[in-house]
């Protein structure tokens, strides 16, 4: 149990950095080598840090350096100057831009906690809810609750893009 | 009308999920009867469209990071580098008997199998790097001493050289590493059950373990009628039979009845042992000898049987009853 414990939060804290990726580039294939790129950068550095939290807020800000570099070294090889992904973006397959789990990470982005972070660790790490609670020091009933609420969240926003 | 409605949303997610109680559940089902826009939220929190694309996109993140990962990348280079000067070797030294000149290439093979394991291991691990790497370097090492062995006992020629020679070289290594590797293992290594708390106790084990070890394949090496040597063995043999046991009895985390059978397991096996090098120290006649080994194989048979009757017999009832458990309330 607790192996698996620890798995999920790590896969959880993989995916909330490269959903924070994926806000912020909008490219996939970038996201998903950036993400590898961090959790490299962060396994290999000498500081280590202890709690979830602390670790999110790090980890998401060696991945935004990471991006900035990339963004630099993108606009040196076209030589133009370094932009932020437009909202409509430059992406190898314009289809991404309906796929439903890319603009879920996009409204994930915005949301208020703790309904962001409840649902993120309920679908990317697949925690249960007494952990998730746990983590969060509330009841089960607790996390159940609000993840549920989350997701009427996001299906809202999400019927909400479609006729907007 | 909308009192109702919020005490339903409450427990909607509770009956979504299965986890409310019957009147629960009967409350809400009478409700979503009579209530379009509950049975609308009803259907729209039963809809995992959004999970499962994202549990989707998970899975296709997660998996190919292996190969991604350029500590990965970079340990399968090497060890495909380090690969081929060690088969090269391998199939080199692989000449007729100890006298062919490139045989001590087929040494060199293993000492690149320690080497890799030094270095790759702790790249190729994303978890466990530390248990993984000793256990890889010791492995590896092992592996080394047997080929040293056996390519030492060739020349001189003896059977069952190899086999003495390993042990005692294989053990003698480890007290000296044991000196410096054991201390940083233990308080680096997360143990757990009973050597959590008591890590001094891992240490002891490993240690005492490897040292009594010495001790008997020393006594085994020793020609036979050398009392000293073979009472040294015995007095080994029976310390670490003990310490076996206990360990056995009160440490291991398995069922009650299967921890005991182990017990008699070892104890008949380890008595066996005993037996014969008592028997060789007695120097007893060629009749004596001859019962005793009866009597000790005899021993080691039905000690075994029974052990592993016990063991399954635990391991059955515990299965039962966790069977039992499971079934009774509702788990998450």
């Amino acid at each position: 149990m607790k192996a698996l414990d620890y798995e999920g939060l790590y896969d959880a804290c993989y995916m909330q950095v490269y959903s924070f990726l994926i806000a912020m580039s909008r490219d996939r294939n970038l996201a998903e080598e950036l993400t590898a790129q961090t959790f490299y950068k962060a396994m290999t550095a000498k500081s280590q840090f202890q709690g979830q939290s602390e670790a999110l807020t790090w980890l998401c800000a060696i991945a935004k350096n990471l991006y900035a570099d990339e963004l630099r070294r993108r606009a040196r090889q076209t030589g133009e100057p370094p932009q932020e992904a437009a909202s409509d973006g430059a992406m190898e397959d314009s289809a991404l831009d309906r796929d439903m789990a890319f603009r879920i990470h996009l409204i994930l982005h915005d949301m208020a906690e703790p309904y962001k972070e409840v649902f993120q660790l309920r679908v990317f790490g697949e925690l249960g809810f007494r952990q998730i609670g746990s983590i969060f020091g509330k009841t089960e009933t607790w996390a159940r609750v609000t993840y549920h609420r989350a997701k009427l969240m996001i299906q809202d926003k999400l019927e909400g893009e479609e006729h907007g | 009308m909308d009192n109702s409605c919020d005490v339903i949303r409450d427990l909607l997610p509770l009956y979504v999920d299965g986890a409310c109680s019957e009147g629960s559940r009967r409350l809400v089902e009478e409700h979503i009867a009579g209530c379009p826009a509950c049975a609308g939220m009803l259907s729209k929190l039963r809809d995992s469209a959004c999970e499962d694309s994202l549990r989707q996109e998970t899975a296709a993140v997660l998996a190919p990071r292996r190969w991604r990962n350029r500590a990965f990348a970079t340990s399968c280079a090497l060890a495909a580098f380090l690969c081929v000067p060690a088969c090269i070797t391998a199939v080199l030294g692989r000449g007729p008997g100890a006298e062919f000149p490139l045989s001590w290439l087929y040494l060199l093979a293993p000492s690149l199998l320690v080497v890799m394991s030094a270095t790759l291991l702790p790249l190729r691990s994303r978890r466990y790097t530390g248990r993984w790497t000793l256990l890889g370097y010791t492995a590896s090492l092992m592996v080394l001493l047997l080929v040293c062995c056996a390519y030492t006992a060739e020349g001189t020629g003896e059977a069952g050289g190899t086999t003495k020679m390993f042990f005692l070289s294989a053990a003698a290594l480890y007290v000296l590493s044991a000196v410096v590797i054991v201390p940083w293992a233990v308080r680096q290594l997360p143990l757990t059950g009973p050597f959590a708390q008591r890590r001094w106790l891992a240490a002891l084990a490993w240690d005492g373990w490897f040292a009594l070890l010495i001790a008997v394949s020393a006594a085994a090496m020793a020609p036979t009628g050398h009392t000293a040597a073979l009472l040294l063995g015995a007095a080994g043999l029976a310390l670490m039979l003990a310490g076996t046991i206990w360990c056995l009895l009160r440490y291991l985390p398995i069922p009650r009845l299967a921890r005991e059978g182990l017990c008699v397991t070892v104890a008949g096996n380890g008595f066996c042992w005993l037996e014969s090098t008592v028997m060789r120290l007695v120097g007893a006649g060629e009749k004596a000898a001859l019962w005793g080994r009866r009597t000790a194989v005899a021993l080691l048979i039905a000690s075994t049987a029974a052990g592993l009757a016990m063991v399954a017999a635990g391991v059955w009832r515990a299965w039962r009853q966790s069977v039992k458990k499971t079934a009774g309330p509702a788990g998450e």
